[in-house]
């Protein structure tokens, strides 16, 4: 047997996995992603696409949102978490990556899944700044998204290029105080690098344009924000969902912030999770 | 990077639960496939894609310049199912790696393997070579002792901790302005300095001992041939356990060609600085580049540690 590129090569007599590595998308440039298939009797018509971080912090998360795929399948939900282009397994180098391709991949993602699944109804879950792309996806395709959970989404990219600036700056510094002395030129890293990934020109000019504040249409009929924080940006994005008619609801939870955290540490935030679940499951389509 | 000259495939590995792994090899026609494959472990417990996405990185590099990989989760990491038997990372990480080694063999045609990994990987990397002789290579970044036993761990960790106590933290104002004002861990410093002392300059015995067995194994290792690259971090711990193992030997041991060895400045454990990566992706591809053109030399490598 000789696979084809970008392929996944069959698994015949195996029992079923409860995860199928996965590629689906454009022609020379195909999309990476683990299908979680239902491992219960299948929710009618309902299946998620997990909207994943970026750069370092997509590290850190993969855990956790392994963790949840796997929970919500098993309770009959199908799930599918991919990598946009230029991250993870997608083909494309980092620096290629843009918010708009970003979101057309989350269009790919959803057309792979209601083949897969014949759902009817899509919901999204971004964390981060996947919240953010999941949520400019939605705004663009009216309609076809059914509920989204916003885990402490990126609400403006000004603050999260701060937010990496500021982590890039901590890193640097406990890098100077355990060399005992600063990078040298040809050591410091570019002003587009942030702890060990580098955006593209073009991604570092859309973030400092976005601001879902601004959205001006409804994305879904139902959004559940969660706030690992007290952060201001939550509520306002709350008000402005509202104001555009999307049933919001807005949970703060004090749980370990996961993209914060060293992938050594393991951490999984078992109460978010859990209500991130259950409001998942909760209602029928 | 040539995004043409490779192409990859996921593919489930191994007896269920089925790990998940990508195969990353040349484009047809692009090059002529060796006969020897890489396979890249993790690294603790970040997935498959490696630290900064360095092993898809590598790999594709890799399969550019002739040489398939596959990288995968090992069972309860990453994207992979966990066992099913109970078994702990430790016992079963071999067996994992030799799974995904008969893969690539029945699959691929591979008959040779290097096995590379980070941190943790790099000891599993070890351990492997030690359990299979299809193994020719291992490559080792930034690992501590083979399984190293708590005496030795807590050893480093104190010769650490005291090397940066007295090269830099004494003549560090804000080291000073955190002692004074209670802003250090006092139970750390205390613990590192009288380990020290009671250690004197050599490790005791019980770590001497498990460092020379390491040794010895990994002299056996570049016996049967197998050649050996450890890639450190300017000031990594596993540089420590690197002169605990060898010491004074190390030169000999780089000089009969099957042993290198590498350190990348200003750098952290898991390869962050940009400048960093680019460096650790031409180490490890210059050093693979080698593989299998130097037949005769390897010979007399061998020859020479045999006969010492």
């Amino acid at each position: 047997m000789n696979p084809a590129s970008d392929s996944v090569q069959p698994d015949a007599g195996a029992p079923v996995a409860d995860v199928e590595p996965v590629y689906f998308g454009r022609d020379g440039a195909p999309l990476f992603g683990c299908f979680h298939p239902a491992q219960a009797p299948v929710r009618e018509g309902s299946a998620l696409v997990i909207c994943q971080p970026f750069g370092q912090e997509y590290i850190r998360c993969h855990r956790l949102l392994r963790v949840l795929a796997a929970s919500l399948a098993r309770s009959g939900m199908p799930v599918l978490r991919f990598d946009y282009y230029g991250c993870g397994d997608s083909r494309g180098d980092g620096e290629e990556s843009t918010l708009e391709r970003c979101e057309a991949d989350v269009g790919e993602a959803v057309r792979f899944v209601r083949g897969r699944t014949r759902a009817t109804s899509v919901d999204l879950l971004g964390l981060r700044l996947g919240a953010a792309i999941a949520l400019r996806h939605a705004a663009g395709h009216r309609g076809q998204i059914g509920r989204m959970v916003l885990w402490d989404p990126v609400v403006r990219g000004e603050d999260f290029l701060a937010s990496m600036r500021a982590q890039s700056a901590r890193f640097g510094k406990w890098m100077e105080g355990m060399f005992g002395r600063p990078a040298s030129p040809a050591e410091s890293e570019g002003p587009r690098d942030f702890i060990g990934f580098r955006l593209s020109k073009g991604l570092v000019g859309e973030l400092g344009a976005l601001d879902l504040l601004q959205v001006e249409e409804s994305p879904c009929r139902r959004v559940l924000v969660l706030d690992n924080g007290e952060d201001p940006a939550a509520s306002a994005l709350r008000d402005r969902l509202e104001g555009v008619g999307v049933g919001v609801e807005l949970e703060r939870r004090s749980s370990p912030r996961i993209w914060l955290a060293e992938p050594y540490q393991g951490l999984v935030p078992r109460e978010s999770l859990e209500l991130v679940s259950r409001w998942l499951l909760a209602f029928p389509k | 990077m040539n995004m043409n000259a490779w192409e990859e495939y996921a593919v489930p590995v191994g007896a269920h639960p089925r790990m998940i792994g990508i195969v990353s090899r040349p484009a047809r026609g692009e090059q002529r496939p060796r006969t020897t494959a890489v396979v890249l472990l993790g690294a603790g417990l970040v997935h498959h894609v490696g630290p900064n996405r360095l092993m898809v990185l590598l790999a594709r590099r890799l399969a550019a310049r002739g040489i398939a990989s596959l990288r995968f989760d090992h069972r309860g990491i990453g994207d992979s199912a966990p066992r099913a038997d109970g078994q702990s990372f430790e016992a079963g990480a071999v067996g994992e790696a030799k799974e995904v080694m008969d893969h690539l063999q029945a699959s691929e045609a591979k008959d040779a393997f290097v096995v590379l990994g980070i941190c943790s990987g790099a000891e599993t990397a070890l351990n492997v070579a030690l359990a299979d002789p299809r193994v020719v290579g291992v490559g080792m970044i930034n690992g501590g002792g083979q399984g190293a036993g708590s005496a030795w761990d807590t050893y480093e960790y104190a010769r650490g901790q005291v090397r940066h106590y007295v090269r830099h933290a004494v003549f560090n104002l804000d080291s000073w302005r955190r002692a004074l004002t209670g802003r250090i861990q006092y139970r750390r410093l205390f613990a590192a300095l009288v380990l020290r002392m009671r250690n004197g300059l050599s490790p005791p015995e019980e770590v001497a001992s498990a460092a020379r067995e390491t040794a010895g194994d990994v002299e056996g290792l570049a016996a049967r041939g197998v050649r050996l690259l450890w890639v450190h971090s300017e000031k990594d711990f596993s540089r420590d356990y690197f002169e605990t193992m060898f010491g004074k030997d190390a030169g000999r041991l780089t000089a009969s060609g099957l042993v290198r060895t590498e350190v990348i400045p200003y750098i952290d454990h898991t390869l962050t600085a940009r400048h960093g990566q680019e460096r650790f992706l031409d180490i490890v591809e210059n050093w693979l580049g080698d593989f299998g053109r130097n037949a005769d030399g390897d010979a007399d490598a061998i020859a020479r540690m045999v006969a010492r």
